[in-house]
């Protein structure tokens, strides 16, 4: 098989694929065309706009960064918004840790032991449990402690980041309740 | 010399944070195209990319300048899909396909198309894992075959050679349903 030839011929920009000029680089275009087609026809459309949000999530890095220099030399005055995020902060940060600590519990482990609670054997041996390392343990820290520091991108990307702990937790009850025994 | 987005990360790592908007609007459409196509779904297809961006983001000091961006950006992706695609699996057997974009199709010409697209994600699925992801990224997300080597930790040649038996595997899998249809 030609190898510059497939190279050019196998990309998703059909504009740019060549014709061929050998009865080889034909034979190969023929042998590829059923597939070349189905991937044209059926290529996934584009759909999403993340640049909105990265440019106020960058707005509100730059606008932290003078405040943050300014709050180390001069000592920080109240501020009700600021508090008032500090405290639905808070809030989020305790109710997302504990429904991912109770559905740990629930799964049938103790997570400031490490012990399975578990008694049906059974349903153990099916339960995925989890493990943290330190640098885990480090990382779930940093996002808390970045709720102390909120502003609306600092939330949704601690949200996000603690999201993946939720999936994990749900993941494995939703496992545990389609292995369990009746 | 590093490419447009290897130079503009190497700025972001440096403090010029503005830079990664640049980033997100030039990569999102590929990345999203092919988490679509992996995953099956749209709705989780941004999350995964947004998840990926947010790494990234957050690992800026951590970027290798030795290595190109778009390499590194692609292996966060594959494996936030990989990690998805399994947490998918164990909530509930997911049929193949694109489901939602028929569901939502409105017109004739719509439904043609999100048919074709439900159509190549199934041969998609019937083929090797690797195969299907090389072709994907090659396709969808347009990377040369040296970026699908290291976003698959193999070489060039080996991205290649997915690429091509996996086209190979496609069209004889269509001309196979071609003729047992007539």
């Amino acid at each position: 098989m030609n190898d510059r030839f497939f190279e050019d011929l196998a990309q998703g920009d059909m504009a740019r694929r060549p014709r061929p000029q050998t009865p080889e680089e034909q034979a190969v275009l023929d042998d590829l065309q059923p597939a070349l087609a189905l991937l044209d026809r059926g290529a996934p459309v584009n759909g999403i706009n993340l640049v909105p949000f990265w440019t106020q999530k960058i707005e509100e890095e730059l606008q932290q960064r003078p405040a943050m220099s300014e709050a180390t030399r001069t000592r920080p005055a109240g501020n009700g918004f600021l508090t008032t995020w500090r405290v639905y902060a808070s809030y989020a940060a305790v109710l997302i840790v504990g429904l991912a600590l109770g559905t740990t519990a629930s799964l049938g482990w103790d997570a400031t032991s490490r012990k399975s609670l578990a008694k049906d054997p059974s349903v153990h041996a099916a339960v995925p449990v989890p493990h943290y390392t330190e640098e885990q343990q480090q990382w779930m820290f940093r996002v808390l402690d970045r709720l102390h520091r909120p502003s609306h991108a600092t939330l949704q990307l601690a949200a996000a980041e603690l999201a993946v702990c939720m999936n994990c937790h749900e993941s494995a009850l939703r496992h545990r309740f389609a292995t369990a025994q009746p | 010399m590093p490419d447009q987005d290897t130079a503009d990360m190497l700025r972001v790592k440096a403090g010029e944070i503005d830079r990664f908007t640049g980033l997100v609007a030039r990569n999102q459409s590929a990345m999203f195209r092919y988490a679509q196509s992996r995953l099956s779904s749209r709705g989780l297809a941004e999350d995964v990319v947004q998840e990926t961006f947010l790494a990234v983001f957050e690992a800026r000091h951590a970027f290798d300048p030795a290595k190109s961006f778009r390499g590194w950006l692609w292996t966060i992706l594959v494996n936030r899909c990989k990690g998805a695609w399994k947490k998918r699996q164990n909530i509930a057997a997911t049929p193949l396909g694109e489901k939602e974009s028929t569901l939502e199709a409105k017109t004739n010409q719509q439904l043609e198309q999100a048919e074709e697209r439900e159509h190549l994600a199934k041969q998609l699925y019937r083929l090797p894992v690797e195969q299907a992801d090389a072709i994907r990224m090659r396709f969808f997300g347009n990377l040369s075959f040296a970026e699908i080597g290291e976003a698959m930790e193999c070489t060039p040649s080996t991205a290649k050679s997915r690429v091509r038996y996996g086209l190979e595997k496609l069209a004889t899998a269509l001309r196979v349903e071609q003729e047992s249809q007539t």
